[in-house]
């Protein structure tokens, strides 16, 4: 017995959803930074299932060998991200001794 | 699916431009680490690696595909690449002085310049989803960590860190948007995707929503109303000079991915609710932007939501979108990065204490105490407001004459209204520079002639292209034409 692939679709697009939902209301950094990485870890999720489907669809295994590699990819970028925001967090901590986002109040409107 | 090949001379020629900057980029830094004495080198360095840059992306790359089709060179990027590489120039200007003012000259300040530059003129050319997510990427990062260079102020690691985690919220949007564009067409290029489109497939909504977060994420960059909160809190503590470049570059290349995505849905069934989507963004943004850039004290506040405005207007001539288009959008980009960039270079120069507020009022008779810097920020600001002979306002101009030749009479009426409410808050500053009297004394200023060049090289342009345009609309006419 097989899972079908709208199954992990499902999967990916309820991660994306907490990841957004966790952005938007968590008030620490790190965890804002959390939940976007999740956000982009779903899109690869969706994007190697979604390989599969354009796979047989169009009976070329091309299309899931180009969503495996974008895959690649996102993980690099995903990684590039990390290194630049946990320094720009380290940055901001040694400044304030805080990283909660509602302290960091300085500039508003 | 076209096939990959390996790439060939002509490719790599296509990314000559790309290829200096990066290589210059990293010779900047290792100059930095093993040379620390010749440190001062790198402005002169990255001044001729743009340079350089810009004559082989006028002269040296081919026009047409390469990449198997990752990259498209036209006439049309290669002005809009002239544009990004101009904007970069003028922040290397005028950055020698304010680096050196504040004592965080460092190698990587242009390094990280030089390729966030590459990212931009990358995302131009790009005709590939992927290609231009990872444009996107290696600009964001870049930006993110510049907006941040100035580490010593709370104020510029704060903004910093808000750009950087509204970005990267935006930046995972745009990749499900791509993800859903290719589930849906089976392929991320952006040619394949217009001949599947134009067969007249049923357009899944799923692809629908994969290019409205696409385009939401562009707005984003280009900091266009619901998505522009960042821009006023990164551009206050961002090192002045590099909001040179953070207000024109990365709009420009954004504005040609937008127009990408949206020739995409436009021509299809449901283009009636798109332009009417992007009439909405762009009315929003002009309203928005100019009410609240009126009651800004602070001049980069005020530029950061003129800026927003300005985005506004650029969005009119996309509400009907046709090869016409791109007339008014190019020559509104020139006009944008020339008279913005020109503004942050002077107010960087006239302003000493960064990470403190910049009131307009400090500007109080300085007009007569700096009459060179003086006049070129009357002009800046004259051609940020529309008015002639600038090329502000041909760029206006334009963009209103093309709005009423397609029946969107009502949407330059909407534009003109809030330009006026514009012209206010610029001759405010004008007003200020002029006829009041002096309330600060120029301590702890830095006016070096790196700086002056660069203010009048924006002021110069604005002033003879807005006089002269005869030979620019030329030249971008064939640009255009010899594009399609």
């Amino acid at each position: 017995m097989t899972v079908p692939v709208s199954w992990y679709l499902l999967l990916a697009v309820m991660l994306f959803a907490i990841g957004a939902a966790g952005a938007l209301t968590r008030r620490n950094g790190i965890a804002i930074f959390l939940s976007i990485e999740l956000m982009l870890n779903a899109a690869n999720l969706s994007l190697v299932a979604y390989g599969r489907v354009v796979a047989e669809r169009t009976m070329d295994l091309a299309s899931a060998h180009t969503a495996q590699i974008i895959v690649f990819f996102v993980l690099a970028v995903a990684a590039a991200e990390a290194a630049v925001g946990l320094a720009l967090f380290i940055a901001v901590y040694r400044k304030r001794r805080t990283i909660d986002v509602d302290r960091l109040n300085l500039l508003r409107w | 699916m076209t096939p990959l090949t390996h790439p060939t001379g002509s490719d790599l020629m296509q990314l000559a431009p790309e290829l200096i900057l990066t290589g210059a980029g990293v010779l900047i830094l290792l100059v930095d680490a093993f040379l620390p004495g010749l440190k001062r080198l790198a402005t002169p360095l990255a001044l001729a690696a743009i340079a350089l840059a810009a004559v082989l992306a006028w002269f040296g790359v081919p026009v047409g595909v390469s990449f198997g089709g990752l990259l498209e060179s036209t006439g049309i990027t290669a002005i809009l690449g002239l544009a990004i590489l101009l904007a970069a120039f003028l922040c290397v200007l005028a950055s020698h002085g304010y680096l050196r003012r504040e004592e965080i000259f460092g190698g990587e300040y242009h390094a990280l310049l030089l390729w966030c530059t590459v990212g931009l003129l990358l995302m131009t050319r790009a005709t590939e989803l992927l290609t231009i997510f990872l444009s996107l990427e290696l600009l964001s990062v870049c930006l993110y960590s510049l907006a941040g260079y100035h580490r010593r102020l709370t104020v510029a690691t704060e903004g910093a860190l808000k750009y950087f985690l509204m970005g990267a919220f935006v930046s995972a949007f745009a990749l499900l948007g791509i993800v859903f564009v290719f589930g849906q067409a089976g392929t991320t290029r952006v040619a394949e995707l217009t001949a599947m489109l134009e067969s007249g497939v049923e357009i899944d909504p799923l692809l629908t929503l994969g290019i409205l977060a696409l385009v939401a994420a562009f707005g984003f960059k280009m900091s266009l109303v619901p998505f522009h909160a960042w821009s006023p809190d990164t551009y206050q503590g961002a090192p002045t000079p590099f909001v040179a470049f953070l207000s024109v570059a990365p709009k420009v290349a954004s504005a040609v991915v937008l127009i990408r995505l949206l020739s995409l849905v436009l021509p299809g069934p449901t283009g009636a609710r798109w332009s009417a989507l992007v009439a909405l963004l762009a009315v929003l943004a002009m309203v928005v932007g100019n009410l609240l850039a009126l009651v800004q004290q602070d001049i980069k506040r005020m530029l950061a939501y003129s800026g927003i405005a300005h985005m506004g207007y650029l969005l009119i001539p996309l509400v009907a979108l046709d090869e016409s288009s791109w007339w008014p959008v190019v020559v509104y980009l020139l006009a944008y990065t020339l008279m913005n960039a020109g503004a942050f270079v002077i107010i960087a120069l006239l302003y000493a204490r960064a990470g403190e507020q910049h009131l307009i009022s400090e500007l109080s008779g300085w007009g007569y105490r700096f009459p060179l810097l003086g006049i070129c920020l009357t002009i800046c600001m004259l051609s940020l407001g529309g008015i002639p002979p600038t090329l502000g306002f041909l760029g206006k101009y334009l963009v209103f004459t093309h709005a009423i030749e397609h029946d969107l009479l009502w949407l330059a009426v909407v534009g003109v209204g809030t330009a006026l409410i514009g012209v206010f808050y610029y001759l405010r500053v004008v007003y200020t520079l002029y006829m009041k009297a002096e309330v600060r004394a120029p301590e702890g200023l830095l006016i070096d002639s790196w700086g002056r060049v660069a203010a009048v090289i924006a002021t110069v342009g604005v002033l003879i292209l807005g006089m002269w345009p005869g030979r620019l609309l030329d030249w971008i006419g064939r640009a255009i034409a010899s594009s399609f």
